[in-house]
């Protein structure tokens, strides 16, 4: 009896230990995918050339991130009426 | 036989305004502090700019005085501070107006702390990336320099605050707050709080938020307590900021120096 209790503990013991390092090796994986794949869009590329502009002008993080996303905003309505 | 009654009735008198007072500070000191306060933005004019693409940018601003308006919600011993859908509006010159308050997102305050949430102008950061708290001003200096606004009478408080401005640069900038200690609420608009009395009028950089409208009522549903995935301190959130702006901007060099 204490011989099955113990290799159910055990067995439940190892099994999440597995199961737990899965995860672990699946978010890792995520993280990379994320990484390699990692591409600015044509609007991203506006907002960022905005948003560099706005900052040069010295305007505050803020500011800058508004105007920005102004640009950002007109490139995407552009988008959506291309399509 | 008249004397007696008299003494009787003296004292039921008595015991009924004895009664009556404590019944009356017992319902008073029971109730909930609840108070709902308009202000209104008041912004100073423009220094002159001499770079032509900024004059461009800013050159709305100025029209933009008066016209925006913030709630704050007081329930017992939090706030709720937002403002009235200027910045969710798509109109640029309406959101770098409210900016010159260094409010981006509506302000929630408890246990001595702000939180709010970070600005979804920033499109590398997820809205609910980040919460942001900021702790409350404790360092007042209260003058005896006093004035009436709406017939009450408010006294002068000083202190100083600091906002991160580009490129992780902080800028230090001096406060001046109204208060008036005839409103026992310990609240104020955007950052600002902590003095005995509410706070009416307040100004720093160049901005004016003036008290419009007070009502001893709330509509609870108006308070929205702000949620993020990471609580963080406004210095750790400029400091990511600042780095996420860099490798962004690296990004951008890299692709256009694929091209």
């Amino acid at each position: 009896m204490k011989k099955l209790f113990f290799s159910a503990v055990a067995l439940v013991a190892f099994n999440s230990v597995s199961i737990a390092n899965t995860i672990q090796i699946e978010e890792e994986k995520v993280k990379d995918e994320k990484a390699i794949t990692f591409y600015l869009t044509k609007c991203d590329q506006i907002y960022l050339t905005t948003l560099l502009k706005a900052i040069e002008l010295e305007f505050s993080n803020e500011d800058a991130s508004d105007i920005a996303g102004a640009a950002y905003q007109v490139c995407k309505e552009k988008e959506v009426k291309q399509n | 036989m008249n004397e007696f009654s008299q003494t009787v009735n003296l004292l039921f008198m008595k015991k009924t305004i004895k009664y009556f007072i404590i019944f009356y500070c017992a319902v008073c000191f029971s109730q909930k502090k609840t108070l709902t306060v308009d202000y209104t933005l008041y912004i100073a004019e423009n220094i002159p700019e001499k770079n032509s693409h900024k004059l461009e940018i800013l050159k709305d601003i100025d029209l933009k005085n008066e016209k925006f308006f913030f709630k704050l919600y007081i329930n017992d011993s939090i706030s709720y501070f937002i403002d009235n859908n200027g910045i969710s509006s798509s109109n640029l010159s309406t959101k770098l107006a409210i900016n010159k308050t260094k409010y981006s997102t509506p302000i929630f305050f408890v246990n001595n702390t702000f939180y709010f949430k970070n600005n979804p102008s920033f499109i590398f950061f997820d809205r609910n990336e980040f919460l942001i708290k900021k702790e409350r001003i404790n360092n007042w200096e209260i003058t005896s320099e006093s004035k009436i606004i709406d017939g009450r009478i408010c006294y002068k408080a000083t202190t100083k605050d600091y906002y991160y401005h580009n490129k992780g640069k902080k800028i230090d900038y001096e406060i001046t707050a109204w208060f008036c200690p005839e409103l026992p609420f310990r609240f104020g608009p955007v950052y600002y709080n902590n003095l005995p009395g509410l706070i009416i009028e307040i100004s720093y950089l160049d901005i004016k938020l003036v008290a419009t409208s007070l009502k001893y009522e709330l509509d609870e549903r108006k308070i929205v307590k702000p949620t993020g995935n990471n609580i963080v301190t406004i210095d750790e959130y400029n400091s990511k900021l600042t780095d996420k702006m860099a490798e962004m901007f690296e990004e951008l060099e890299k692709q256009n120096g694929k091209k």
